[in-house]
C-alpha cells in the first residue's frame, strides 16, 4: 500500500467546538463523543449546524474553537492557529467517508472510474484489486449493470448508490451521510435507505444527517437533536423518539411526525 | 477589374498553397506553446496570493485591450531600438504567442471555474491530495469546457496570421499580396485566398460545434453538476440544502 491508514478506529471526539460563518455562530460550544462503530443520527431544523458539525469531522470546514478528534488523531485544533486542520489531513481523510446530498460524482469518468480512481492513485491499489472492489461493491449496491455507464446517465438515486460505493471502497472507519435522501423522489430513497441500512451492520462509525425519522429510528442506535449551534439532547434513539426531554426536541419530532 | 480566369486560379495556387502551409505552421505552433502557457497563466490567476494575480491579470487585460497589430509592430519595429532584434518568423511566433496566451488563459481561467467547488470537495474527501484533484478532477472537466473555445481561438489565430504580411513572413496574405502588386489581379488572387482561408477554417467551426454539443452531453453543463433535474424532489420544509 502506499499509504498506511493513520486511523485504526471510528471514534469520534469534538471538544468545545466553535465555528462562525462570517460572524454569524453556527456551532456554539460542541462537545461530543462517538464510540467506534456507533450509529448515530443527527437531528435538527434547517440552520441547527448539524451538517456543518458533519463537515468539520473530515476537514471541509474549519473551525475556530476546540478539538475535533477521529480514532485518536487530531483532525482540527484550533490552538494552531487560522488553520486548524491537521497537516495529514489528506491522509486521515481516506479513512473518513462522506457522501453528500447532491452525489457529487466525477461526470467524466465512468461509474467503474468513479470508484476505482482513489483507491489506485491514494490507496496504491492495482487496478486489478480496485476493479475487483468496485465489482463487488457495485453488486452489493444492485448496480453492477451500470459499471461502465456515466452518472449523467443514471438517475439520482442510483447516483447515490454508486457515490456510496466509491466510499465504501476506501475502507472508511467512519461515515458521513449528509442528507443523502434529501433530493432523491421517495422510491430512490428507500432504495438507497435499504442499502445504507446494509452498511450499517459493517460495524463502520456512522454519522447520518436526515430528515427520515423512520430510518433514523430505525437504524440509529444514537440520537443526537441539535438546536441553534448546541447540542440539545442526546439519547439512544429507541429514546429520543419515543420520549424526548427538551422542549425543542418535542416541538420539533411533533413537527415532523405529523408530516410524514 | 481582372477577369477570373481557371487558368490564373491554377496558376497562383501553388504560391498561395506554399503561403497557407506558412500560416497553418506558425499557427500551430503558436496554439501549443499558447496551451501550456495559458493553462499555466490561468492557475496564476487563481492563485490565491495576490503577489501572483496581480501581474498576470496586469498582463492579460494590457494584450486585452491593446491591438495585435500594434503589439506585433512592437516587437518586430520597437524592441530593436532597445537591443532586441528578433528575426521576423520569430517575432511573428512569440508575438502571437504572448497575444494567445493571453487571450486562452482568460478561457481556461474561466472553465477552472466552471469546475463545481463540490467537486474538488469530493476528491479531498476521498483523500486525494490538492495536485491530485486538480489531475484527476478538475483538469479533465476544465479542458472539455475549455477544448470548444480553444478550437474557436485557433480558427481567429489562423485569420490572424495574415497580419504577419506586415512584418516581412512570407505566409499566404503577403504571397499573395506581392503576387497582385505584380500581376494586378487583385480580383483573382484575393478571392482565392480568402476562399483557401474559408476552406480551413469552416470545418474547425464545425468541429468546434459538434465538441461543444459532445461535451455539454457529457457533462451535463447547463445543469447543476451532477444533479438531472427530473430527479429532483423537495422534502418538505427542511430540505434546504446547508452542504
Amino acid at each position: 500500500m502506499k499509504n498506511e491508514a493513520l486511523i485504526h478506529d471510528g471514534t469520534v471526539s469534538f471538544k468545545g467546538v466553535w465555528k462562525d460563518f462570517g460572524g454569524v455562530p453556527v456551532l456554539r460550544g460542541i462537545d461530543l463523543d462517538i464510540a467506534s462503530g456507533e450509529i448515530l443520527a443527527l437531528l435538527g431544523q434547517s440552520g441547527s449546524g448539524k451538517t456543518t458539525l458533519l463537515r468539520c469531522v473530515n476537514g471541509l470546514e474549519v473551525i475556530q474553537k476546540g478539538t475535533i478528534e477521529v480514532g485518536g488523531e487530531l483532525i482540527q485544533d484550533s490552538a494552531k492557529g487560522k488553520n486548524s486542520l491537521s497537516s495529514d489531513i489528506a491522509q486521515i481523510r481516506q479513512s473518513i467517508g462522506i457522501v453528500f446530498q447532491q452525489f457529487n460524482l466525477f461526470p467524466h469518468m465512468t461509474v467503474m472510474e468513479n470508484i476505482c480512481v482513489a483507491q489506485i492513485k491514494v490507496l496504491g491499489r492495482s487496478e486489478e484489486i480496485a476493479r475487483d472492489r468496485a465489482r463487488s461493491l457495485l453488486d452489493r449496491v444492485g448496480l453492477l449493470e451500470k459499471a461502465e455507464s456515466r452518472p449523467l446517465q443514471l438517475s439520482g438515486g442510483q447516483q447515490q448508490r454508486v457515490a456510496i460505493a466509491r466510499t465504501l471502497a476506501m475502507d472508511p472507519r467512519v461515515l458521513l451521510l449528509d442528507e443523502v435522501t434529501s433530493s432523491l423522489d421517495p422510491q430512490m430513497t428507500n432504495d438507497v435507505l435499504r442499502v445504507i441500512g446494509d452498511v450499517a451492520k459493517d460495524g463502520i462509525t456512522l454519522i447520518v444527517v436526515t430528515h427520515e425519522m423512520g430510518f433514523a429510528r430505525h437504524v440509529a442506535n444514537r440520537a443526537v437533536f441539535m438546536h441553534e449551534g448546541v447540542v440539545a439532547e442526546d439519547a439512544p434513539a429507541k429514546e429520543l423518539f419515543e420520549n424526548p426531554q427538551n422542549e425543542n426536541t418535542k416541538k420539533f419530532l411533533a413537527a415532523v411526525l405529523s408530516h410524514q | 477589374m481582372d477577369k477570373m480566369t481557371w487558368a490564373d486560379l491554377i496558376d497562383f495556387l501553388p504560391t498561395l498553397l506554399h503561403g497557407l502551409a506558412y500560416s497553418l505552421g506558425i499557427s500551430a505552433v503558436v496554439i501549443v506553446f499558447s496551451i501550456i502557457a495559458g493553462v499555466c497563466v490561468a492557475f496564476m490567476r487563481v492563485s490565491r496570493y495576490r503577489s501572483v494575480r496581480g501581474p498576470v491579470l496586469a498582463y492579460v487585460e494590457f494584450i486585452r485591450c491593446t491591438p495585435a497589430l500594434v503589439q506585433l509592430y512592437y516587437i518586430f519595429y520597437v524592441l530593436p531600438i532597445f537591443g532586441l532584434t528578433l528575426e521576423a518568423l520569430t517575432a511573428g511566433i512569440v508575438g502571437f504567442t504572448i497575444i494567445y496566451t493571453a487571450y486562452l488563459s482568460e478561457v481556461f481561467r474561466a472553465a477552472i471555474n466552471s469546475v463545481a467547488k463540490t467537486q474538488i470537495e469530493a476528491a479531498i474527501s476521498l483523500g486525494m491530495s490538492n495536485q491530485q484533484a486538480r489531475r484527476l478532477v478538475i483538469i479533465p472537466q476544465a479542458a472539455r469546457v475549455a477544448l470548444p473555445p480553444t478550437v474557436n481561438y485557433l480558427l481567429s489565430l489562423i485569420k490572424d496570421t495574415s497580419l504577419l504580411s506586415i512584418i516581412t513572413i512570407q505566409e499566404i496574405m503577403f504571397r499573395g499580396l506581392i503576387l497582385a502588386s505584380q500581376t494586378f489581379k487583385y480580383f483573382t488572387i484575393l478571392t482565392e485566398v480568402a476562399f483557401l482561408y474559408f476552406c480551413v477554417c469552416f470545418p474547425l467551426t464545425i468541429l468546434a460545434r459538434r465538441l461543444e454539443a459532445k461535451f455539454e452531453r457529457e457533462l451535463g453543463y447547463g445543469k447543476s453538476n451532477g444533479e438531472k433535474k427530473k430527479n429532483f424532489f423537495a422534502v418538505g420544509p427542511w430540505g434546504a440544502s446547508k452542504s
